[in-house]
């Protein structure tokens, strides 16, 4: 238990609108220990984002309010501190790369200056050229003294890292860092992150939708549908024997466009509704293997091998038996 | 059916609601102003500066006229002109944001340079110079107020024209071999007509705003008793008798608020989406 | 930011840009001329009882006997000197009688448009922070109700409450007329007669800046870079000041530059109830007296003056925002 890091419990998520209560983040177990890198898979609006929010407690509220919940960062309960004690938390201890390097810059505000007020060091500007050379960045004197929109999206990508990686945090959370890049960036990206990770031992959690960057980034992956996670295990055994048809299906979608199959493969039908969400297991009116239970009771999550859980009828004991007789 | 709907939704917004009887009492008020005014508003009467009483509840002016019957046929001029002044500008911008819009190049260019123009100029030292040269007159009025206020219809309709020009029914009405009026007046230009409307009535309370302004300054039709012009003559006796500029211009500021109000309310229901948030 | 050349060069965009505006005023104000009813020379000189021969020469110097051409390029070439005209009623040139009055104008209008970016901006924002609370439902019917107030008659209830009955403040003039009041009792005396004026001025441009000041925060507050802010642990203060404000100030400083315009109308009317020395009172004066020189050299004047804050405002926005390009229009 010592190595444990980052340990979420029953975290609730909900945003309440005028149409009714949207349940983004429902039950979510997830734990990330130190060194480790931890992926969390799942389409999008599956409340991916919304779970590595929630850990910053950076939540739009209202709507948005997390209802229920533990999230421990070492011995602390981030959900039990005040705004005031989590800002100490956010930037220092918990780091965030988010999903759009166009949009998360602040327009009018030189690069340098975004980067140099999150530092807690004095000797801020040494350090800042210093942060962009360490995140590969040519000329830092120069880019230092730019603006956002004087940078190509993997440069603002490359700067919002360094922000991230500013203080050394000991957790980083990665939310899609590469979608909304060129592929060829995207590789480079990915390096970068993993080269951080090794050299300085920061446990990372990686939101993707994308199986491929699971498999080079992380040791370990939780599967995420309709707010609550499906399956958990070790990379190997996940893309080795997939339990759940959810993860099955996203295994398969993207092997056949990684092996550019003729017949892409994907799994039919759309994310559900969070506002009023299917009865019983959420998949199982997309699920190949729906059987009457999964309408009608919502399955837990069990451990099938050693650390692999899985949250499905199949795997149940009565659930099986319902299905034999 | 469709009307129907849209009152339910308008009346979500409470203040756009009573905003709008306000408005309704108004324009009766203007309609029945003969009927309703207890005195001839142009009589002179024996009691000048009387403060208000019964059998004068606003007051009585230098010539001793009665001030409410006074304000009851303010406010036809004031709606007439707001209305038509606006429906004027409605005119004018449509027209120039439709023909803008649509025809893009070097046409869309000249009338944005033109609307910015008009934006830019002082326009109410315009409509001053203007009435003060050609002779004041509430036909020229509603003109000089109408043809000065429309840049910001313009804009919006062209806003309209520039998103509706590329979608797929206006490019198959296109492809179908309609002739572009044809495209302008059945496919966009009822897309472009309801925002417009919004900056409208926001115009009438302008147009009103304005019209009390050119007869404040002594511009208005010397015919016709308007709110400014009321207020203009209180300005000289306001040290003693108050209600002379109290009561004009509270009538005018309740029915601007009104008139408002109620634009808000239209823009809530046709841009639901403002506020959700 | 950018180079001084490339600053320089875009004033002189700017200033081509608004150039066929200035053209347009003129030629405006010459088929105005020859449009009104009567005889042109009648709108040239104003309705005076004019000596024949000064008559004459204006016949001449304008040449109302040539075809239309020929007198419009008179009347251009003769604006372009400076000259715009004589006024009979001050018997001073029109540009010298305008020029006079236009410092009474700016002390009002200055410390009005001040106030009310100060006073507009600072309650946006406070209104923004907690939006339908108390406070700011409070603020935004303010400033509905600071939106629809007739400007004139808002200064009127301004005089009748603090000068008539609270006697207070002075309610007519620009200082105290045949006092001989120096240093501070002096300018104390000016403040006082600029409180009322530059607050009937100012109420409906604080109310419009309050309402764009406050929808320009809240959608600034939604923007990606603000939960980046957050996500490096600054305090609320840190990211008002410094992350939303300058974005949220850029839409905001273009309607303040429109604005100017309109406070040019405001200020005829305010400076005719308070009997401000300004632009605006002259011009109410050039009404009454029928001096349509002085009417007209004021439109354009006031054109120029607009013409020139708007530049001002651009290049605000310019040092404001490292996105604009100088080539942009």
């Amino acid at each position: 238990m010592e190595n444990i890091l980052l340990d979420v419990r029953g975290l609730k998520t909900y945003f309440h609108i005028s149409l009714g209560v949207v349940r983004a983040v429902d039950g979510v177990n997830l734990c990330v220990s130190k060194g480790e890198a931890v992926g969390l898979v799942g389409e999008s609006g599956c409340g991916k984002t919304m779970t590595a929010h929630s850990i910053m407690k950076l939540v739009p509220s209202p709507p948005g309010f997390i209802e229920e919940g533990e999230i421990w960062f070492r011995n602390t309960d981030l959900l039990r501190l005040g705004e005031q004690e989590m800002r100490k938390f956010r930037g220092r201890e918990v780091s965030m790369v988010f999903q759009d390097p166009m949009t998360y810059l602040n327009p009018v505000m030189k690069v340098g200056k975004q980067i140099a007020e999150v530092l807690v060091s004095p000797t801020r500007d040494r350090t800042v050229i210093k942060l962009l050379e360490s995140v590969g960045i040519p000329d830092p004197l120069k880019v230092a003294d730019q603006y956002p929109h004087e940078l190509s999206g993997g440069m603002r990508q490359r700067v919002l890292i360094a922000i991230a990686m500013a203080n050394d945090p000991p957790l980083l959370i990665a939310d899609e860092p590469t979608t909304a890049l060129d592929v060829t960036i995207q590789a480079q990206i990915l390096d970068l992150i993993k080269t951080i990770k090794t050299e300085k031992g920061t446990s990372l959690l990686l939101i993707t939708h994308d199986l491929g960057i699971v498999a080079e980034m992380c040791d370990r992956v939780y599967v995420m549908y309709a707010g609550k996670i499906v399956e958990s295990g070790d990379v190997f055994s996940i893309f080795e024997e997939p339990l759940h048809p959810y993860a099955q299906g996203l295994l398969r979608s993207s092997l056949s466009i990684a092996e550019f199959r003729e017949n892409l493969e994907t799994i039919e039908g759309t994310v559900p509704n969070l506002l009023d969400p299917p009865s019983g297991c959420r998949f199982h009116p997309r699920c190949p293997m729906a059987m009457s239970v999964c309408k009608e009771k919502e399955p837990s999550l069990i451990q099938e091998k050693p650390g692999h859980e899985v949250s499905c009828w199949l795997y149940e004991k009565d659930g099986r038996d319902r299905n034999h007789s | 059916m469709r009307f129907y709907q849209f009152w339910l939704r308008f009346r979500k917004n409470r203040a756009a609601e009573i905003s709008f009887y306000c408005i309704l009492v108004f324009v009766s008020l203007a309609l029945l102003a003969p009927w309703l005014s207890p005195y001839d508003p142009f009589a002179l009467g024996q009691r000048p500066f009387l403060p208000p009483q019964s059998g004068h509840l606003m007051g009585t002016d230098d010539l001793g006229r009665d001030t409410l019957s006074r304000v009851l046929y303010g406010t036809r001029v004031s709606l007439m002109v707001g209305v038509l002044a606006a429906a004027t500008s409605l005119i004018i911008g449509t027209a120039v944001g439709s023909v803008s819009g649509y025809s893009g190049g070097f046409v869309d260019e000249l009338l944005m340079r033109a609307t910015e123009y008009v934006l830019v100029i002082p326009r109410f030292f315009l409509a001053l110079l203007i009435v003060a040269m050609m002779g004041t007159g509430i036909t020229k009025i509603v003109l000089v107020i109408g043809f000065l206020d429309w840049p910001e219809i313009a804009r919006v309709v062209r806003a309209q024209f520039l998103t509706f020009k590329e979608r797929e029914f206006v490019l198959a009405a296109r492809a179908m071999g309609l002739k572009n009026w044809e495209i302008i007046f059945t496919e966009i230009l009822p897309n472009a007509i309801p925002p417009a409307i919004v900056v409208g009535s926001f115009l009438v309370a302008r147009a009103i705003l304005l019209e009390a302004g050119l007869s404040f300054l002594g511009l208005g039709d010397p015919e016709l008793i308007s709110w400014g012009m009321l207020l203009s003559d209180a300005q000289e006796r306001i040290w003693f008798s108050m209600w002379l500029a109290i009561f004009p211009g509270l009538a005018m500021s309740l029915l601007v608020l009104s008139i408002n109000l109620f634009g808000d309310g239209i823009n809530d229901v046709l841009n639901p989406r403002l506020k959700e948030k | 930011m950018a180079k001084d050349g490339s600053v320089k060069s875009y004033i002189l965009r700017r200033l081509l840009h608004a150039l066929p505006l200035l053209l347009c005023v003129v030629v405006f104000n010459f088929t105005l001329i020859h449009m009104a009813p009567g005889d042109p020379i009648q709108s040239l000189i104003g309705e005076f009882p004019a000596p024949e021969a000064y008559v004459e020469a204006m016949r001449s110097a304008f040449g109302l006997d040539k075809p239309l051409y020929v007198q419009l390029w008179l009347y251009i070439t003769n604006i372009l000197k400076g000259d715009l005209g004589f006024s009979f009623y001050y018997r001073q040139p029109v540009l010298a009688v305008i020029v006079e009055r236009v410092p009474a104008t700016l002390q009002l209008m200055i410390p009005a448009v001040l106030f009310s970016a100060l006073a507009g901006l600072l309650l946006g924002i406070f209104s923004a922070r907690k939006p339908y609370s108390l406070s700011d439902n409070a603020i935004s019917s303010f400033a509905l109700l600071g939106y629809c107030l007739p400007i004139f008659w808002l200064g009127q209830m301004l005089m009748l409450i603090f000068s008539i009955k609270l006697g207070w403040l002075p309610s007519q003039g620009i200082k105290t007329l045949g006092a001989e009041l120096e240093g501070f009792k002096a300018f104390a005396d000016r403040l006082s007669h600029l409180f009322l004026p530059a607050l009937a001025l100012s109420i409906r441009h604080v109310a419009i800046n309050v309402r764009i000041m406050r929808s320009s925060m809240l959608e600034v507050s939604y923007e990606d870079y603000i939960t980046l802010a957050r996500s490096k642990g600054l305090d609320e203060k840190t990211i008002v000041a410094r992350h939303m404000l300058p974005n949220a100030l850029l839409p905001v400083v273009t309607i303040i530059g429109l604005d100017i315009g309109f406070l040019f109308t405001g200020s005829v009317l305010v400076e005719t109830v308070f009997g401000w020395p300004g632009i605006g009172r002259l011009m109410y004066e050039s009404i009454l007296k029928r001096d349509y020189p002085v009417l007209m050299g004021t439109f354009l004047i006031t054109t120029v003056l607009v013409v020139l804050t708007n530049l001002i405002v651009d290049l605000i926005y310019l040092w404001l925002d490292p996105r604009v390009k100088y080539g942009r229009k």
